[in-house]
């Protein structure tokens, strides 16, 4: 799964989309630790995300601040082995998060989403190297029917696809017609991402784009 | 999913959130295109419908594959991992799936917006497969569903079905990571829907340095964002 993969957007735009996730390796991890030990490691894990200042977590087995009704609600349901995530948007609080995560020691796996040279940077301030990477190569074969990029770059902030083309225009036309503000429609949309990957804040200055 | 028509009021609300456009309003009711639903649960999840007028009908064999590879909270039991891929480089730093002098390769059909028949996914990774060079993940539901991972063609009954993605992933040598490239590109020129590529590599060596040059040399550009395994898992793998 490569949720997290293929956001779309500016370097400018993308230096404020920085995700972290952490998860246990199955037939590893599962099986030499307990689970409810898995379970409050990856909880920590969206502790210290929080304590770092990250905009939104969510657990992509149950949920998001919206579907769960909180943050305590999301760190409660982690009770066992998932995929949890922190979304930031600076650098900064990324480093942070890094070194935090480093001293803390879960020895869970904790992947990065970013760009490659800021998160470059951000290993070398915090001690940690990049051990395997991942690159995207993009949209290959029939893009006719794919819409606008700012559109796309909205999109893919869902990796599962579940913020729909759709929901976005109707969230970017009640912006312009003034019913909704350029954060609220962000965190309208995040909604559908029951993972919580959804950078909010990030979408919230794309829309402010599309409804100029 | 499909909705229950005595409960709807047609007020048109559920239809912006489906991502494949299946539902749509006719004679003031909404109604769900079933060929084109790949049930992602996305429209009920929503909690749009106030009269609770979306319902999930039972998903029996084979249509119930569509959830597997649509609906986030959807669990494959082969991966234990929730939606519907694996852990590819995620864990890698345990696993050791991709080695130094390998790369992970990863097609994901249908991806973003367009979704993919099975059949669809049959065209790109029989002619993978035909190469000699590729066999598919084996701890992978996409994988799962083949008849014979060495030749890429999937269960007959599932050909028809639709779903929002499906990944095609697999180890190469580095060595043959060009042709597999290649193979790629005529698979762009061949297919009537998209797919997203990636390429995992560990750093050991500079290996994923040399990946960015077979990339370069094949007219494929790796864009300036993507994922990177902080090699923070325990126990680590010793290579």
């Amino acid at each position: 799964m490569s949720h997290t993969l293929h956001r779309r957007g500016s370097v400018e735009s993308l230096k404020k989309d920085i995700v972290f996730l952490a998860l246990p390796a199955h037939r590893y991890n599962d099986q030499d630790i307990p689970m409810e030990e898995v379970g409050a490691k990856l909880r920590r894990f969206m502790e210290i995300g929080l304590e770092q200042g990250c905009i939104c977590i969510g657990n992509a087995s149950t949920g998001n601040l919206h579907t769960l009704g909180g943050v305590q609600q999301i760190l409660d349901s982690t009770t066992s082995g998932a995929t949890v995530h922190c979304v930031f948007d600076d650098q900064e609080k990324a480093i942070a998060m890094m070194q935090a995560l480093k001293e803390a020691d879960l020895g869970m796996s904790v992947v990065v989403s970013g760009l490659f040279d800021m998160l470059g940077e951000c290993c070398q301030k915090s001690g940690l190297h990049m051990h395997t990477v991942e690159y995207s190569l993009g949209i290959w074969g029939n893009t006719s029917g794919l819409p606008a990029e700012p559109i796309m770059e909205i999109n893919t902030m869902c990796g599962h696809g579940m913020v729909s083309v759709g929901r976005i225009q109707d969230v970017a036309d009640k912006i312009k017609k003034g019913r909704m503000t350029c954060e609220e429609g962000g965190k309208e949309l995040a909604k559908t991402c029951t993972c919580g990957i959804f950078n909010w804040k990030r979408a919230a200055e794309i829309l402010a784009e599309i409804a100029s | 999913m499909k909705i229950n028509q005595e409960l709807c009021v047609g007020c048109g609300m559920c239809v912006p959130y489906c991502p494949v456009g299946a539902i749509h309003l006719e004679d003031r009711k909404a109604h769900i295109d079933a060929d084109a639903c790949v049930e992602c649960s996305c429209c009920r999840r929503s909690g749009v419908c106030r009269k609770n007028a979306i319902v999930q009908d039972e998903l029996s064999w084979p249509r119930g594959v569509r959830s597997v590879m649509s609906d986030v909270f959807t669990v494959y039991e082969g991966t234990g991992v929730s939606g519907r891929g694996t852990e590819e480089m995620k864990t890698n730093d345990v696993t050791g799936r991709f080695r130094p002098g390998w790369v992970g390769v990863a097609v994901e059909m249908g991806r973003p917006i367009a979704a993919c028949t099975f059949r669809q996914v049959q065209e790109v990774s029989v002619a993978l497969a035909a190469s000699g060079i590729v066999e598919f993940e084996p701890c992978n539901p996409i994988t799962a569903l083949m008849k014979d991972n060495k030749t890429g063609y999937f269960q007959d009954d599932i050909l028809d079905e639709r779903v929002y993605s499906a990944i095609l992933e697999f180890p190469v040598k580095l060595e043959d990571l060009p042709r597999v490239l290649e193979l790629c590109k005529q698979a762009a020129e061949k297919t009537d829907t998209l797919f997203s590529l990636d390429v995992c590599s560990v750093t050991q060596d500079g290996q994923n340095q040399k990946v960015l040059e077979i990339l370069d040399k094949a007219g494929m550009s790796a864009r300036p964002n993507g994922k990177v395994n902080l090699g923070l898992g325990k126990p680590a793998y010793q290579f």
